[in-house]
C-alpha cells in the first residue's frame, strides 16, 4: 500500500514537472516574442516624432505679411534658432521666454534680429536653464513699435544626454609618467561643438590655481592641448611649480557663452629629491561631472525633406536619407552583378558536375568544405580582405601621391589654370599629366568662359585695355595642373575607397550563401528529369541548360533575392571600405566615386550626439525593413507562384 | 565513310537536319565546364585571400621593430591609432597586448550566450516537442524575422533602448556597456540556435519517442531523457556557430558597446571588442598601408578570424563525430 502510494506521489511530481517545463517552454517562447515586439515599437517609437508627426510649430498668426510656416527648431547645442520666417523688410524681430510655471513673471528676451531685404530671417538666441518654457516671438518696425506678436509655445529643456565634452581615453586612465614622459604627454580630448573653446583650469589641493591652458575644438569635434604647455606651466627652471595631486578640469564654452562642465582629471604630482619626479595620472569618477544641453523638441522635419534631403552635420531638421537610399541600390547592384553569375555558376558546378576521378572528387569535397566554412567568417574579415584586394589592390599598383595624377586611369582629363591679368580664371589644354605645373612663355591657345582664344604674354599691365587684360598673362607666369570633371566611367585601378570597391566586398560576403542556396534549389529538380534529358542524347551541359536550370530557377531566384537582401542590411564591411562617409549630395558621380549607404547612416546617426539625429535613425530603419520586407515578399511570391505551378 | 547514307536515302523526317561538329560541341562543352570550374575556384581563391592578406599584413605588424609577439599575448594595455601621428609628434606609447579586446569580446560573448543558449534551445523544444501547430506557425515566422533584421538595427536598439531604459536606472551602469552589446547580440543568437537545434530535434526518429512514451515517459521524460541526448552533437554545434557568429559580430558593439579597450571582468563598463576595434579604426582618417595603425587591424582580424574558424570546425567536427545516425 506504501509503495503504491509512494508512486503516485511521484508519478504526481513527474506530472507536475512536465507542467512546469512547459510553462517555462511558454515564457521562452513568449519572452522571444516580446523582444521581437519591444524592438519594433522601439523604433517607431524613435522615429515617431522624427518624420511622421513632424513638429512644425507656428509662431506667427498669417496676417500683416507673415507666414504660417514659420517655425521655431533647435539643433543639439545651445542655441535656438527661428528658422524661415518672413515680416515686413528690415524690421526687427525678438524672441521671449518665460518658465511656464512662473505664469506672473514678464518674459525675457533671449534673442533678436533684423529681418533682411526680403523680410526673412533667422534668430539665434542665448541659452536657457534646464526647465519648460513659454517662447514666443515678437515683430517691431524701425521705431520700436511692436507690428505683431506670436502665439506662445512651449519649450522643454532637458539636460541629461552624457555625451559631450570629454578626455581622450588615451589620456585617461592610470599612468605613471617620468619627466622625459611628461614631454610627450599629450591631453586630448572630445567636444560636441566645434565653435567652442576649451579651457582647462588646473587647480592644486587647496584649491589655488596653478594656470588655465586653451584649446579650440577642431573641425572633428576633438580638441588637445599642445604637449609642451603642460610641461611649461608644471615645472619652472626644473622645479615643480605645484606638489600634491593637481585637478584638471576641463570646461567648454560656446559661442552663447554657456559654460559647460566637463570631466575632471586628477595628476598626481610627487615631488623626489627636489626634483620633478613621476607624474602619475588617474582618472577620478566622483569628479565626473557632465552635462550637457539637450532639448526635448525633435526635428520639425517631414516625410518629404527626409526621403528627399542628405546628412547635413548639427541639422538634423534638414537632414534625409536620399543619398544613403542611391547608394544602397547601387551596392547592391554591384554585388548583383558580380555574385549571380559567379554563384550560380559554382552552384552548376558542385551539384551537377560531380567528377569521377578520386583526386577531382577530393578537390570536389575541399570545395564544397570550403564553402560551407565561408559562411561563416564574420563580415568584417570580409571587410579586411575587400580593403587589401579591391581598394589597395595589394599595393601592386603605386597609389598616386598628394598632388599628383593616379598612374592608371581613364575618363578624365587634366588642364592647367591660371588667373589672367584681368582676374579670369583660363584653362589650358595639358598634353603630359606628370608635368603638375607649366610657365607660360609664349601664346598659347586656352579656353576661358567665352570658348577658346589665343592666350597673349605680356611684360607689364601698364597701358593694357580691360579686354586686353581679360586675355593676357604676365611673361613667365606659372598655371598649376587641375583635374576636370571625371566623367560617368571614371576608371583608375587600384579602385580605391569607392562603391565599386565596397559593392564587390559585400559580393564576397554574400557568395557563400548565394551558393549555398542555389545548390539546394538545384539539388531539389529530380533525377528522372536529368536521367531523361540524357537518355534523349543531350549532353550534361545541355542538360543543365535545358532542363536543370528552368526548373531550379525559382529555387534559385528566392535565395539570391534572401541574399541581397542580407547584403542590403549589412555594414561593417562597407564601413570597413568606404570609412563610414555620410554625405555623398547626389550620390556618386563616376565608377570609383564614394558613397553612403542605408546601414551606414543608420549607425553614424544612431551615434551622434544629438537626438534629432537619434529619431533619424529610427526613421531610416523603417525605410530599411520596409525595403527588406518588400525584396522577402517578392521572394515569397516568386516560391508560391513555382509551388502552384508544379501542382 | 562510304556507309553513310544519302540524304536522298533518308525518310523526309530526317532530311534537311542540321549537323554540328561534335568536336565543336565537345570545345564548347569543354569551356563550359571549364568556366563553371573557375566560378567555383573563386570561392577556394577567396579563402585563400583571406587567410594570405592576414597572415602576410600580420607578419609585417609582429615583425615590426616596435611590436614584441610577447607583449601581444600577455596582458596588459591596448593603445593603437588613438595617438595620431600630428604636428610631427611620434607615438611613442604603443601598447599592443591582444587582451583587452579579446577580453571585451569574451565579455561580450560570454553576456549573448547566456541569453542565447537557454532561449535558443527551449524555443527549439517548445517548437519540436510542445509547441501546438497554430502556435508554431506563429512561432517560426517570428523567430525568421528576428534572424533577419540586421545587426545595425539591433545595435540602435541596445544603445537607445536596452542602455538608456533597462540598464543605467539599474544603477551602476555606463551609457556604453558590454551587457547591453551582449543582450543584444543575445537576441541575433536565438533565432539560429533555435533553427539549427530544431532541425536536430526533429531528426531525431519518431521511434525512439513513441518507445519512450510507451514506457510511460512524460512527454518532459521523453524530451529530457531521450530526445535531447539524441541530438546532443546538433545542439552542441549549434551553440558553437552561435558562439562563433557571437565573436565575429561587428555593428552591435561598435554602436553599444563603447570605445575603450579594458582589461576586467566588469560587465557595467564600456567594452571595445576585436571587430569593434576593427570597424573603428577604419573610420579614422589617416589608416593607410604601411602604417602600424593599419597593419595592427590585421594583427587583430587574424586572431579573430583564428578564433571563429576553429569555432566553426570545432563544431562541424562535434555534429560528425557525435551524430547518432538512425538508418
Amino acid at each position: 500500500m506504501r509503495t503504491y502510494q509512494a508512486d503516485k506521489n511521484k508519478q504526481r511530481n513527474r506530472w507536475l514537472t512536465d507542467q512546469i517545463f512547459q510553462m517555462m517552454c511558454v515564457i521562452v517562447a513568449s519572452i522571444v516574442v516580446v523582444s521581437l515586439v519591444v524592438l519594433i515599437s522601439t523604433i517607431f517609437s524613435g522615429a515617431y516624432n522624427g518624420i511622421t508627426f513632424a513638429k512644425s510649430v507656428p509662431l506667427l498668426e498669417n496676417d500683416a505679411g507673415i507666414s504660417d510656416d514659420d517655425s521655431i527648431t533647435n539643433v543639439n547645442r545651445p542655441l535656438y534658432r527661428i528658422l524661415d520666417f518672413t515680416g515686413p523688410a528690415k524690421s526687427n524681430s525678438a524672441i521671449y521666454a518665460k518658465k511656464t510655471s512662473e505664469s506672473e513673471a514678464e518674459g525675457k528676451q533671449i534673442g533678436s534680429s533684423t529681418l533682411n531685404n526680403d523680410g526673412g530671417g533667422e534668430v539665434k538666441c542665448d541659452a536657457l536653464e534646464e526647465g519648460i518654457y513659454d517662447v514666443w516671438f515678437v515683430i517691431f518696425d524701425a521705431d520700436g513699435n511692436e507690428l505683431q506678436r506670436s502665439k506662445s509655445v512651449q519649450l522643454t529643456i532637458d539636460r541629461q544626454s552624457p555625451t559631450g565634452l570629454q578626455f581622450d581615453e588615451s589620456t585617461l586612465g592610470d599612468r605613471e609618467l617620468n619627466q622625459a614622459e611628461l614631454d610627450e604627454f599629450v591631453i586630448g580630448g572630445s567636444g560636441i561643438e566645434q565653435t567652442s573653446r576649451v579651457e582647462l583650469n588646473l587647480t592644486d589641493e587647496f584649491g589655488n590655481s596653478v594656470g588655465p591652458l586653451a584649446a579650440r575644438i577642431k573641425k572633428d569635434g576633438k580638441w588637445r592641448i599642445a604637449k609642451t604647455s603642460l610641461r611649461n606651466l608644471l615645472i619652472e627652471n626644473g622645479e615643480l611649480k605645484a606638489n600634491g595631486k593637481i585637478k584638471l578640469k576641463a570646461v567648454q564654452t560656446d559661442l552663447a557663452g554657456n559654460k559647460q562642465d566637463a570631466v575632471a582629471l586628477i595628476l598626481d604630482v610627487n615631488r623626489e629629491n627636489g626634483k620633478p619626479a613621476d607624474l602619475v595620472t588617474e582618472f577620478d569618477d566622483d569628479l565626473v561631472n557632465l552635462s550637457v544641453l539637450d532639448f526635448d523638441v525633435s526635428p520639425p522635419t517631414n516625410f518629404k525633406t527626409f526621403l528627399t534631403s542628405y546628412h547635413h552635420d548639427n541639422a538634423p531638421e534638414v537632414s534625409g536619407i536620399r543619398a544613403a537610399i542611391i547608394g544602397s541600390v547601387l551596392l547592391c547592384l554591384v554585388c548583383a552583378a558580380f555574385t549571380i553569375p559567379i554563384g550560380i555558376g559554382t552552384a552548376i558546378f558542385m551539384e551537377d558536375f560531380k567528377p569521377k576521378n578520386a583526386v577531382l572528387r577530393f578537390v570536389h569535397s575541399v570545395i564544397q568544405l570550403n564553402i560551407n566554412n565561408l559562411a561563416g567568417v564574420p563580415s568584417i574579415v570580409y571587410g579586411i580582405l575587400g580593403v587589401t584586394a579591391f581598394v589597395y589592390m595589394f599595393s601592386l599598383f603605386p597609389p598616386a601621391k598628394a598632388n599628383e595624377p593616379a598612374k592608371y586611369e581613364f575618363g578624365t582629363n587634366y588642364y592647367y589654370q591660371v588667373n589672367t591679368l584681368g582676374g579670369k580664371i583660363v584653362q589650358i589644354p595639358c598634353t603630359d599629366k606628370y608635368q603638375t605645373t607649366i610657365q607660360i612663355n609664349e601664346p598659347i591657345e586656352a579656353t576661358g568662359s567665352n570658348g577658346k582664344f589665343e592666350l597673349q604674354v605680356v611684360q607689364s599691365r601698364v597701358g593694357l585695355s580691360d579686354a586686353q587684360k581679360a586675355v593676357s598673362v604676365k611673361q613667365g607666369k606659372k598655371a598649376s595642373i587641375v583635374t576636370s570633371e571625371h566623367y560617368w566611367f571614371y576608371f583608375s585601378l587600384p579602385f580605391g575607397k569607392g562603391f565599386l570597391a565596397a559593392g564587390l566586398t559585400l559580393g564576397l560576403v554574400v557568395l557563400p550563401i548565394i551558393i549555398i542556396s542555389s545548390q539546394e534549389a538545384i539539388r531539389a529538380v529530380p533525377d528522372s528529369l536529368r536521367e531523361a534529358s540524357a537518355g534523349m542524347g543531350a549532353t550534361r551541359w545541355q542538360t543543365v541548360r535545358h532542363v536543370v536550370l528552368p526548373s531550379a530557377t525559382p529555387g534559385i531566384m528566392t535565395g539570391t533575392i534572401l541574399s541581397l537582401s542580407r547584403a542590403i542590411g549589412e555594414a561593417a564591411p562597407v564601413l570597413a571600405v568606404m570609412g563610414g562617409i555620410i554625405s555623398n549630395v547626389g550620390g556618386p558621380s563616376n565608377l570609383m566615386d564614394n558613397c553612403t549607404a542605408l546601414p551606414i547612416v543608420i549607425y553614424k546617426w544612431a551615434k551622434d550626439a544629438s537626438r534629432g539625429f537619434h529619431s533619424l535613425s529610427a526613421s531610416a530603419i523603417i525605410v530599411l525593413l520596409l525595403l527588406l520586407l518588400l525584396m522577402n515578399s517578392v521572394a515569397i511570391v516568386i516560391r508560391y507562384r513555382a509551388e502552384r505551378k508544379n501542382k | 565513310m562510304s556507309s553513310l547514307p544519302l540524304d536522298s536515302d533518308l525518310p523526309d523526317s530526317l532530311k534537311n537536319r542540321k549537323f554540328k561538329s561534335t568536336q565543336r560541341g565537345k570545345f564548347y562543352e569543354n569551356l563550359v565546364v571549364a568556366g563553371l570550374g573557375f566560378c567555383a575556384l573563386i570561392s577556394i581563391g577567396t579563402t585563400i585571400g583571406i587567410i594570405y592578406v592576414l597572415i602576410s599584413e600580420s607578419f609585417s605588424f609582429f615583425f615590426d621593430k616596435n611590436i614584441s609577439l610577447a607583449e601581444y599575448f600577455s596582458p596588459g594595455d591596448w593603445e593603437f591609432g588613438r595617438l595620431k601621428l600630428e604636428d610631427g609628434e611620434s607615438d611613442i606609447q604603443i601598447r599592443h597586448s591582444i587582451w583587452p579586446l579579446l577580453s571585451g569580446t569574451l565579455r561580450i560573448t560570454f553576456v549573448a550566450m547566456v541569453i542565447a543558449m537557454p532561449l535558443g534551445l527551449i524555443s527549439a523544444v517548445y517548437l519540436s516537442e510542445y509547441a501546438p501547430r497554430r502556435v508554431r506557425a506563429i512561432l517560426k515566422p517570428i523567430l525568421e524575422i528576428l534572424a533577419g533584421i540586421p545587426t545595425v538595427v539591433l545595435g540602435y536598439f541596445a544603445l537607445r533602448f536596452i542602455s538608456p531604459y533597462l540598464l543605467v536606472p539599474l544603477g551602476g551602469f555606463d551609457s556604453f556597456n558590454a551587457t547591453s552589446a551582449g543582450i543584444a547580440v543575445g537576441i541575433l543568437c536565438i533565432p539560429l540556435i533555435s533553427s539549427l537545434a530544431e532541425d536536430s530535434l526533429q531528426a531525431v526518429p519518431k521511434g525512439l519517442r513513441e518507445a519512450a512514451f510507451g514506457l510511460g515517459g512524460t512527454r518532459f521524460d521523453v524530451t529530457v531523457k531521450v530526445v535531447i541526448p539524441a541530438a546532443i552533437s546538433g545542439i552542441v554545434s549549434a551553440f558553437l556557430l552561435a558562439f562563433a557568429r557571437a565573436v565575429g559580430e561587428t555593428m552591435v558593439v561598435a554602436l553599444a558597446a563603447g570605445t575603450n579597450p579594458v582589461m576586467t571582468a566588469d560587465l557595467r563598463r564600456p567594452s571595445q571588442t576585436m571587430t569593434g576595434y576593427i570597424v573603428e579604426t577604419f573610420q579614422s582618417e589617416g589608416v593607410v598601408p604601411d602604417t602600424l595603425p593599419y597593419s595592427s587591424l590585421y594583427a587583430v582580424a587574424f586572431t579573430l578570424f583564428l578564433l571563429t574558424f576553429s569555432i566553426t570546425l570545432f563544431g562541424q567536427y562535434i555534429r560528425k563525430r557525435y551524430q547518432e545516425s538512425y538508418e
